[in-house]
């Protein structure tokens, strides 16, 4: 049996990308090091910022906002209540938010998509006749950004990590998705109305991630997003990982390789759409009417719809 | 054994390593943490018969974001 390389305890991973076995002791260790290493590698954040970490309730973002604390930065969270009732998915997740806040000490922030925007999410997908992932992801990039630039964060950092990463450059290759390939980098810097964006997790697989989590004794909800079943990113992540268990470190060579040596050009190349104010809520956005602004204006038809006015 | 997977309970009458109870279930090693009580398993554990292990998908997802 392998034993831990650092002080020879029983490992609890061994991780055949980096051949390396660690036990329970001395993996968080490991990982708040890799951690720091990525945030510095990538310049993601000055002891300046002021971060706000987006959280979700899940093991990704509870474990992102553990550890940036763990290291020294000074972060708060940011709950966005998306209203799925089913399984009271966001009510508990919610709860797991909580723990964590009162654990570490600081603030947690806490949005409804029912109030900001006028519908929870999975009646808003319905209204604005958008699959429920498309309007989640949409409401929350923009409520995350107004959030910020409101209270005076300059930096978002999520939880993505690098199955997530990876799964969605297949994606995006797959179907030779330029724009979305040149924006597509662990650091995304402020500009026009958009607050920097960061993602400290790249370096790590989601079984890494969980193992912190697990191991730092962090409580998050394990149950997927009901809307998730059947995603094509599950699909992509296993993929990567069969392709992964015949040949370990592909996934971070996939991901790595593009984001030093690809995106670089394909930013170079490819211009970024340009960024004016929303005629209505004045976030940034490349139409005239930002997409939530037109989701609530779809919310409230529906509304009248439904009560016959 | 019994092992716990996504509110479902299985039973297995014989030992086997944590390898072969993932290829069992059709599991990713890549992407599954196999614990017992508070102990995190790596793969090459022996699982008893008396043994009763949770095991845990790390694999979450959504729609397909298409974006950075």
């Amino acid at each position: 049996m392998k034993r831990c390389l650092w002080c020879k305890g029983k490992p609890v991973i061994y991780m055949r990308e980096h051949r390396l076995a660690l036990c329970k002791a001395c993996y968080p260790k490991w990982f708040l090091r890799m951690t720091e290493r990525t945030i510095k590698e990538f310049r993601m954040l000055t002891p300046d910022d002021r971060i706000l970490v987006a959280v979700s309730g899940g093991k990704d973002s509870l474990g992102l906002w553990f550890a940036l604390t763990r290291l020294g930065y000074e972060a708060d969270g940011l709950y966005v209540d998306l209203g799925i009732a089913a399984d009271e998915y966001s009510q508990r997740s919610k709860e797991f938010a909580q723990q964590l806040a009162q654990r570490l000490q600081r603030p947690l922030h806490i949005l409804s998509v029912a109030e900001e925007v006028g519908k929870p999410v999975p009646e808003l997908a319905r209204a604005s006749e958008r699959v429920p992932c498309s309007a989640c992801g949409a409401v929350k990039r923009y409520l995350f950004n107004r959030f910020a630039l409101e209270n005076g964060y300059t930096a978002i950092a999520t939880g993505h990590n690098l199955d997530d990463e990876a799964a969605t450059l297949l994606g995006n290759v797959l179907r030779w998705q330029g724009e979305y390939l040149a924006r597509q980098a662990p650091i995304l810097p402020a500009k026009d109305g958009l607050v920097k964006r960061v993602k400290p997790f790249v370096r790590f697989t989601e079984k890494q991630v969980a193992l912190f989590t697990i191991l730092s004794g962090i409580p998050y909800i394990e149950q997927e997003c009901p809307f998730s079943v059947g995603a094509a990113s599950l699909f992509y992540k296993d993929l990567l990982n069969r392709i992964e268990e015949r040949s370990p470190g592909t996934k971070w060579a996939f991901y790595s390789q593009f984001v030093h040596k690809v995106q670089p050009l394909l930013a170079g190349a490819i211009s970024e759409p340009e960024l004016r104010p929303c005629l209505r809520c004045g976030m940034p956005t490349t139409a005239e009417i930002c997409v939530v602004c037109r989701m609530k204006t779809a919310a409230i038809s529906d509304g009248r719809i439904a009560t016959g006015e | 054994m019994k092992v716990h997977f996504r509110g479902q309970t299985f039973e297995f009458d014989r030992p086997m390593t944590v390898q072969e109870l993932l290829k069992e279930l059709n599991l990713s090693p890549e992407s599954t943490l196999v614990l017992r009580g508070e102990e995190v398993l790596t793969e090459d554990e022996r699982l008893r018969e008396d043994d009763e292990v949770r095991v845990i998908s790390a694999i979450s997802g959504g729609f397909f974001p298409l974006r950075g």
